[in-house]
């Protein structure tokens, strides 16, 4: 058990990661829409939370470097500094090296961020900036949010005697989300002006962690001469009336009335002349203010960050506790007592359902990994000097994070891939009629237990003859071998293949594609590949949703037991007679027109034993083939904890694990798409001899 | 014909009588008036608000006055402290082309 607090640089580093995934997205963002200002603010605030954070945390010298980064969006918000490709790049430059001063600030490299720091000051104007001791707020730790709302009115001589209403009201933003409106009514035409005066007035909703008394300070050396009101408000999302009413903007009685119209509210108290505009877009500004801070505590309310061991941890106890379940159902069928049998049944039902919301505790939507591929197609088309978009749908899916997690590599051999070999050179594209710019699409979405990842691309595709040459010439296939489409792109996955015919530092040195058959074998899954010449190539990887726990059908063969994962399964029935006698030779079934090859397990894994007198077939999908599995007797379906194999086992093809069934005994559980390559290579074996 | 008037450098409450005047003396002769404040380096509370005057006198003689161009740079600065966003009545500091 791995108790006691979290380490809170562990904790800061964590959240850092996802404030620099954040300004990653948004700084790409902004690279390819630089007049959105919510954009630039959103890049802002990210630099100044890294900033205050990492120095509350000890990491002085993160915290320097990304004061001067922060500036320099300050400036682009303040209008002083345009947004540039070169900004972005140095922004996403300095963003990886902020990464490395907080990751392991040790081995980050001084050099790099001197270099960065240079370009920057060349491109805002300034003097490189090498200090190191700048002063730097950092965050205050109470955590007590407060909503208050303000009316302002300065005193008529303020600007008089000297003091700066727009600082003041800059010096109140700071204090938290401001929602601010001016109210105008009082400014006299031109006229009537004193233009030493101060006529405007403010309405402010404010979200703030400090005190009430933080906002008299503010105002500290005007507050005599004054009018501020402050009141707390409760952060419940309020019907516009309300708020009007106990702003005094309107009487219950005019609101009444005016609710009867049935027209937009805002609207007719402005028509009827009760309530200026000004007034309406303060109260307005209230309701909205109101809703997203209750949006806000409302998803801070439900989300908290947990170590990933502690989930593992979890899954594991889930798993012995779905075990024992198992052991006292088996007790219970065999007893006559009703009492323990409807407790059993009661377990079962709240062991189900927790292994469901456990699951559901470690499902990720993929989304997070998606994002981060921006980059990764960014930096790889300037280095191509192609022009590729990355586009994707789905991120929505969820799948377990283990599995998100050792998807990321993969992914990256393939998107890279695509980006090298499939998307061609703009003037290509154009000579075949196509966009300059290449495409390249993920997708994701959910197919039974499983889920489908694509990569599509929509370049100049496989290239046939090429794949056919090279294997050819690496002795995989014989020039006289005929080979289906799906035979011939898995080649690919071959170690050593490649058909780049100029090494780049991108792909073409031979690795990658196996690693990337390897990695997804490993998650238990496949990959299909489809191409059309000239259109495109799509990779399409099918995985489990989760490594835990699957539901599985068990069935015995001979006096051993098996289980084969449900999503395989589509469907069983029996082996007739004839079918059983037939077969001797060539073991086909025909299921509804459909000839369906199938194997015996008994013969497969040498079992002895009396056969069944009315063997089972049951009938698997491995990516597009359908193949049948003769068995003894169908077991039933059963909920599985997957153990993996000892290192010893480990090379076994056959089987992707064991699971503890009720009785204390071991089930292996069938990994179908190798039982199929396996059954495939034997079948060859004795043809051949 | 649109009449420009050109503010620039400091607009702040030392500046504010001469500004009022150069107002005033533009609204006078002028039926469409337009302030062109790129120049403007800096901008505080008495400037928006002399502005702001300006356009409802113009609005009550049955005349026009706007921004030559949206505002930027340190005027935006100061329109973002005061809360001013392009909403009712304060559009009209965000868009170009006296109307």
């Amino acid at each position: 058990m791995n108790g006691g607090l979290p380490d809170p640089v562990q904790t800061f580093r964590a959240e850092a990661a996802d404030l620099f995934e954040q300004l990653e997205s948004t700084l790409l963002d902004i690279e390819g829409n630089p007049g959105d200002r919510d954009l630039i603010d959103t890049a802002f605030r990210a630099l100044h939370t890294i900033k205050g954070s990492g120095a509350m945390f000890g990491f002085e010298a993160a915290a320097a470097f990304t004061h001067h980064v922060e500036n320099a969006f300050d400036m682009v918000r303040k209008g002083s500094l345009a947004v540039s490709p070169q900004l972005v790049e140095i922004a996403l430059r300095a963003k990886d090296h902020i990464r490395d001063l907080i990751d392991a600030p040790e081995t980050a490299d001084g050099m790099t961020g001197d270099i960065i720091l240079k370009d920057l000051a060349l491109l805002v104007g300034g003097t490189p900036a090498g200090g190191h001791s700048q002063p730097i707020p950092t965050p205050k730790p109470e955590i007590k949010r407060t909503t208050f709302r303000l009316h302002i009115v300065f005193a008529q001589n303020a600007m008089m005697t000297g003091s700066n209403p727009l600082r003041l009201l800059d010096e109140l933003r700071e204090l938290g989300e401001c929602s601010m409106v001016p109210v105008a009514d009082a400014i006299p035409p031109l006229e009537e002006i004193d233009p030493f005066g101060c006529y405007m007035a403010w309405d402010c909703v404010l979200t703030t962690e400090k005190p009430r008394s933080a906002i008299d300070d503010v105002f500290i050396f005007v507050l005599d001469d004054m009018e501020l009101t402050v009141e707390e408000v409760e952060v419940t999302p309020k019907l516009l009336g309300e708020i009007l009413v106990e702003r005094g903007a309107v009487s219950q009685e005019v609101l009444q009335t005016a609710l009867e119209g049935q027209e937009k509210l805002g609207n007719i108290l402005v028509k009827e002349g009760v309530l200026s505009n000004d007034k309406l877009r303060a109260a307005l500004a209230e309701q909205g203010h109101l809703k997203t801070e209750q949006d806000r505590a409302a998803k801070e309310g439900t989300a908290i960050r947990v170590q990933a061991e502690k989930l593992d941890e979890l899954m594991d106890q889930v798993g012995e506790l779905v075990i024992a379940q198992a052991r006292l159902r088996q007790l219970a069928d065999k007893s006559n007592d009703i009492t323990l049998k409807s407790i059993v049944e009661e377990i079962e039902r709240l062991s189900g359902h927790l292994r469901d919301v456990s699951m559901g505790i470690r499902m990720v939507p993929i989304g997070t990994l998606f994002s981060k591929f921006r980059r990764l197609v960014r930096d790889l088309s300037n280095e191509l000097g192609k022009q590729v978009q990355l586009s994707w749908s789905g991120e929505e899916t969820e799948i377990d994070k283990t599995v998100i997690e050792r998807l990321h590599d993969p992914l990256v051999h393939l998107i890279r891939n695509s980006v090298d070999h499939g998307v061609e050179r703009g003037d290509e594209r154009e000579a075949a009629g196509k966009p300059r710019e290449g495409r390249v699409h993920l997708s994701a979405v959910h197919s039974g237990a499983q889920v489908l990842i694509s990569i599509k691309d929509d370049g100049k595709g496989l290239d046939r003859a090429r794949i056919r040459a090279k294997a050819e010439e690496t002795g995989l296939v014989t020039p006289d071998q005929e080979l289906s489409d799906n035979e011939l792109f898995n080649l690919i996955f071959h170690p050593g293949f490649s058909t780049a015919q100029k090494i780049t530092n991108v792909s073409g040195r031979g690795v990658g594609m196996d690693v990337v058959k390897r990695m997804i074998d490993g998650l238990r899954g496949t990959i299909d590949i489809a191409s059309t010449p000239g259109e495109g190539a799509v990779f399409t990887l099918r995985l489990p949703l989760t490594l835990a726990i699957i539901d599985g059908l068990l069935v015995r063969v001979a006096g051993e037991r098996y289980v084969i994962p449900l999503s395989a399964v589509e469907e069983c029935i029996e082996l007739s007679s004839e079918d059983d006698a037939r077969s001797t030779g060539r073991d086909f079934l025909n299921i509804r027109g459909d000839l369906v090859p199938f194997i015996r397990l008994r013969n497969l894994f040498d079992l002895s034993g009396p056969a069944a007198l009315y063997p089972k077939v049951v009938v698997v999908s491995a990516g597009e083939f359908r193949f049948g599995v003769v068995v003894d007797q169908l077991l039933g379906g059963h909920q599985t904890v997957i153990k993996s194999l000892s290192k010893l086992h480990a090379d076994i093809p056959t089987f992707s694990g064991a699971t503890i069934l009720g009785d204390g005994g071991v089930a292996l559980i069938l990994d179908v798409p190798r039982l199929l390559d396996f059954s495939q290579s034997r079948e060859e074996q004795l043809k051949a001899s | 014909m649109t009449f420009v008037v050109r503010l620039s450098g400091t607009q702040t409450i030392r500046e504010a009588e001469g500004t009022l005047q150069a107002l005033r003396d533009a609204l006078a002769a002028e039926s469409t008036v337009a302030l062109d404040c790129e120049a403007v380096e800096e901008a505080d509370l008495s400037f928006l608000q002399l502005v702001i005057a300006a356009r409802k006198s113009a609005r009550n003689a049955g005349k026009t006055l706007g921004m030559a161009a949206p505002a930027s740079g340190p005027l935006l600065a100061a329109l973002d402290s005061a809360g001013i966003r392009p909403e009712g009545d304060f559009r009209f500091w965000f868009e170009g082309e006296a109307r």
